[in-house]
């Protein structure tokens, strides 16, 4: 059987392309002319860098001098650059590039006369669909990372930022890190008193008011009912007791509205500890003092702050 | 079929014999395209299950913070994966070896750089064991992944290949202080054949 290799150059549902060593065309198939909108009469004999100025030749002529040493395919991969030929994509909805995203395989066409091959394949809805994926796959990580009620982080994210804190003070001279752990005072009597709804409400007021009283580099976590936890990046255990004051003081002046319009006032009870050597290099060791601080402060009368000695 | 294909010392002394030939052709691939003296390391060959392939990464990313790991199916009789790691340093290094100017060392020129050199080591070194044992393989194109640590390795490393032969050595361009480690994994049904093949070669020497 006799191949038809014009048919086939002619029809395949790829880009082709064959150069000479300095990268003049001296092929260009019927997709890219359709693609391209670039007569292949037009094109012959001329440098293709030169032609689409935006190419980057000095990889291309790399890439061609791998290829016909090796004499082995190279490749230009989508994870490094999206494109070899700037191609508008043609959708009309859903768009989520602008440019034709490509896979470009480079081949040795013939040895004797240096001239080499490009393959070009339309992967721009492979593209999309790993977009959405990721999109979609970032959503679902961060839903595990948030607590429902309150949309501050959860137990697991803490125990995730928690280990990479410590990490990140032990190769660092041991920057100090604390945490405060933070308990609404006599919640049950709001529940009963104004019901859950109310409830709810005085949660989410409380976590807004002291994710705003931290940086963005510290982390805020519900770790279920009416309990917090604030922990604090390159923080000493005096800077985490003025944070944990100046929460308490802004817990204090605020107040929740009921569906009857009344105010409802709260106040909240506070632990500090900085994690230290008598920890074992165990969070959860500092945890439990922040949270025998915190007690000593529900003992002490509420409404206070009690740093771990 | 035993789980773990074993070779024995002249199956390994013929592997290894076939793979300085291999490294031969592309360390002198490298020194054409970019005009530097490579050496790769005498390979040292190991048999052992994918459970121990975590234990054996581990060796290799040891004291560096961070890696680029790039891997290249191979496809055919010698199917399986050629694996290059190199760490962040050497990584910049290679680059101004490929003549990027310091404004042209993004982290994307970097990973194309690594992909091309991956590229260049796989398919030479492969290729022309390929030939060496009269077989044809085709590669896929590279990935590049930028690691921290082991356990951020591909979960799927342990499902895809229960058993490899590793053909281990190390890419070094020692005045320009860049180091590299390829390794060559052979799946399950290609360590067989490459087993077989060596017995040919061992027959016709």
């Amino acid at each position: 059987m006799t191949i038809n290799s014009n048919l086939i150059f002619n029809t395949v549902n790829n880009g082709i392309i064959i150069l000479d060593e300095n990268l003049n065309v001296l092929a260009w198939n019927k997709w890219l002319e359709i693609s391209t909108k670039v007569k292949e009469k037009e094109i012959i004999g001329k440098n293709l860098c030169e032609y689409f100025s935006y190419i980057n030749e000095k990889k291309l002529k790399r890439k061609a001098k791998t290829v016909l040493v090796t004499n082995n395919p190279s490749f230009l991969s989508l994870s490094t650059n999206n494109f070899l030929l700037d191609i508008p994509v043609s959708n009309v909805t859903n768009k989520v590039f602008e440019s034709m995203q490509q896979d470009i395989t480079i081949l040795p066409y013939d040895l004797e006369k240096n001239h080499i091959c490009i393959y070009i394949y339309d992967n721009t809805q492979m593209c999309e669909v790993n977009k959405k994926l990721e999109k979609l796959n970032d959503e679902l990580i961060d839903m595990s990372h948030r607590d429902p009620l309150t949309q501050i982080f959860n137990r697991r994210y803490f125990a995730e930022q928690s280990e990479k804190i410590k990490s990140y003070s032990q190769r660092n001279n041991n920057i100090p890190f604390s945490l405060i752990t933070l308990d609404i005072d006599k919640f049950k009597n709001i529940n009963d008193t104004y019901g859950h709804m109310v409830g709810d409400d005085v949660i989410i007021k409380v976590a807004h008011i002291i994710e705003e009283e931290v940086r963005n580099s510290d982390v805020v976590a519900r770790f279920g009912g009416e309990e917090f936890v604030m922990l604090l990046q390159d923080c000493n255990l005096e800077n985490a007791y003025k944070v944990a004051e100046k929460a308490r003081l802004s817990i204090q002046e605020s107040c929740v509205i009921t569906h009857k319009n009344k105010e409802v006032k709260f106040t909240v009870s506070l632990g500090v500890a900085q994690f230290d050597e008598s920890d074992n290099n165990n969070i959860e060791n500092t945890l439990s003092r922040a949270d025998a601080a915190l007690y000593k402060a529900k003992d002490g009368g509420r409404n206070q702050t009690v740093v771990s000695n | 079929m035993k789980d773990v294909i074993e070779l024995n010392e002249d199956e390994r002394d013929c592997l290894q014999e076939l793979m300085n030939i291999a490294y031969g052709a592309a360390t002198a691939a490298i020194s054409e395209i970019i005009g530097k003296f490579a050496t790769l390391s005498i390979p040292s060959i190991k048999s052992i299950s994918t459970v121990n392939l975590i234990e054996h990464l581990n060796q290799k990313l040891l004291d560096k913070n961070q890696y680029f790991v790039v891997n290249q199916l191979i496809n055919g009789h010698l199917a399986g994966e050629n694996i290059f790691i190199i760490d962040e340093e050497s990584s910049l290094n290679l680059a101004r070896e490929f003549d990027l100017e310091e404004e042209e060392c993004t982290e994307n020129e970097i990973k194309d750089i690594i992909l091309e050199i991956t590229n260049i080591l796989s398919s030479v070194t492969s290729g022309k064991l390929a030939a060496l044992i009269d077989t044809n393989i085709s590669f896929s194109a590279p990935n590049i992944t930028k690691i921290n640590s082991v356990g951020e390795f591909d979960k799927r490393f342990t499902g895809e290949y229960s058993h490899v032969i590793i053909i281990s050595t190390e890419l070094n361009f020692e005045e320009q202080n860049i180091k590299g480690d390829l390794m060559i994994l052979t799946k399950k049904e290609s360590s067989v054949f490459l087993k077989q093949a060596l017995n040919i070669a061992l027959e016709n020497l």
